[in-house]
């Protein structure tokens, strides 16, 4: 399986982060996100949903057929992500991308790392 | 939710109709559903924080629609739809049109002291006519009429027309636009005693401003080649012109005896009013709701336009803008350019929103990519 050579963006990151512990709707994603990255990264509703369609489109998450209510109980209901094989992959390319970079930076003994 | 969340949010629902239609059909209840959600959240955090989710909401819109159009290969399509494609063609004509039209005065100007008004004491020097000088005296203001029609025709073509037809749309309304303000200035102005001898009748007056109408009107029958609707547009021209040229005199009048806000407004308005009952008089449009709704843009949208364009112009003409660019005194072409420049933008401002009224006006309330063509 052909896995991207370019970074993850942030978002992107995030998401597929989230979506690995367990499938989520849009809402809920956005709220993981916000708490995985210390309140750094908050995703607006479009930039969420562009976001989605992306990683739809390139086979990382798909739909679920079963759906979930939102934070509110009962409602309309909401369409359920679930991350893929494939953007499985992706996201632990990705972490060992990041991993070597740090593990350069402590080899170096760069001050602050812990 | 009521109040102003609940505007915000219809307002929210109306923007993702500008989405493909395709993406909206996938991802359109639920985006509203989160939005809704996201924003109660930032309610109850305080109106700091909600103020703050709907501007991150409102800068990240544009740049998510963006890419996702592109994603989705419609960009073109968007372009052509209605309100956006005569939105883009107000902001582009309108802009261009107030700067020239002030850098055309400046030339028409210096042009008129350093050629033409030799020219004519020349003339009067060896013919010791008075009445034909008049005539030659008026031909810079001639001139000047012709120009400004070639301009009009230039935007007429950006507005409304196609590749095959924009030089009938240049044509009509250089040559309207002539026809219309000599005859305006036909019983205004003293050189015209040549021919009317030098009694100037209220009744004339009137009827060249009918006349001058007619011509306004006559370059939409001649640009839209509209023969069946040509008599119902040159009565729009006719009647509504007087009316506006009136009221507008009246308006002017008083304003340079009382100087209000109030008053200006008014004019603002008026002004606005005219141009888009012009435009649903001329339109096709099957009358209603959405005659009111353009009508109703005008009046509110193009007062706010006004008075933006004014506050903006008196910044940059302001001391405390120009000096520190032009320590030595402001030049004469810097002013020229600075007035430009305010006019440009106050333009693309204008063309923006009339264009977009326009084109909601006489197609479908959502663009055409939206709805799924």
């Amino acid at each position: 399986m052909k896995i991207p050579n370019q970074p993850l963006s942030e978002q992107t990151y995030f998401i597929l982060l989230s979506l690995q512990s367990e499938p989520k709707h849009g809402y809920a994603i956005a709220r993981d996100v916000e708490l995985l990255s210390n309140g750094r990264v908050t995703l607006s509703v479009s930039t969420l949903y562009t976001t989605l369609k992306r990683l739809l489109d390139d086979g990382w998450i798909k739909l679920l057929d079963e759906v979930s209510q939102g934070p509110g109980g009962p409602g309309k209901p909401r369409k359920v992500y679930k991350i893929t094989k494939k953007g499985g992959n992706v996201l632990v390319a990705e972490i060992q991308r990041l991993d070597t970079l740090v593990s350069a930076a402590r080899a170096r003994g760069v001050e602050g790392l812990a | 939710m009521t109040g102003l969340p609940g505007l915000i949010i219809r307002t929210y629902s109306l923007l993702l109709r500008l989405y493909p239609s395709s993406f909206r059909n996938e991802f359109e209840e639920q985006m509203l559903l989160d939005f809704s959600d996201m924003a109660a959240d930032a309610g109850k955090k305080g109106r700091f924080a909600f103020v703050f989710f709907c501007l991150r909401e409102l800068v990240d819109f544009p740049f998510n629609l963006l890419s996702v159009h592109l994603r989705e290969g419609n960009m073109f399509k968007v372009l052509r739809s209605q309100p956006v494609n005569y939105g883009l063609r107000g902001a582009i004509g309108f802009g261009a049109a107030f700067p020239t039209s002030v850098i055309g005065f400046v030339f028409m100007n210096l042009a008129n002291e350093s050629m033409l008004a030799p020219l004519q004491v020349l003339y009067y020097d060896l013919f010791h006519t008075l009445p034909l000088y008049e005539i030659v005296a008026w031909f810079p203001s001639a001139l000047g009429f012709l120009l400004t029609g070639l301009l009009v025709g230039c935007l007429l073509a950006v507005l409304f027309a196609d590749r095959s037809n924009y030089r009938r749309y240049i044509l009509a309304g250089m040559l309207g636009w002539f026809l219309h303000r000599v005859t305006s200035d036909l019983l205004n102005s003293h050189q015209w005693r040549f021919f009317l001898g030098t009694t100037h009748s209220t009744y004339l007056n009137i009827a060249a401003l009918i006349l001058s109408g007619a011509f306004l009107g006559l370059i939409l029958v001649v640009s839209r080649s509209e023969r069946r609707e040509s008599l119902r547009l040159l009565a729009v021209g006719a009647i509504a012109y007087p009316l506006t040229a009136y009221l507008y005199a009246k308006l002017l009048f008083k304003l340079s005896i009382v100087d209000t806000p109030r008053l200006f407004i008014a004019l603002m308005i008026l002004m606005a009013v005219t141009i888009a009952s012009v435009l649903v008089l001329a339109g096709k449009s099957d009358g209603g709701r959405k005659n009111l709704w353009l009508v109703a843009v005008g009046a509110v949208g193009y007062p706010l336009l006004a008075y933006a364009g004014a506050f903006l112009a008196a910044r940059i003409y302001s001391p405390a803008f120009l000096t520190p660019i032009y320590p030595g005194g402001v030049g004469f072409w810097p002013m020229v350019l600075a007035i430009a420049l305010s006019q440009a933008v106050y333009g693309v401002l204008f063309g923006l929103l009339l264009g977009i009224a326009w084109g909601f006006q006489n197609k479908n309330s959502v663009p055409q990519v939206a709805a799924g063509t």
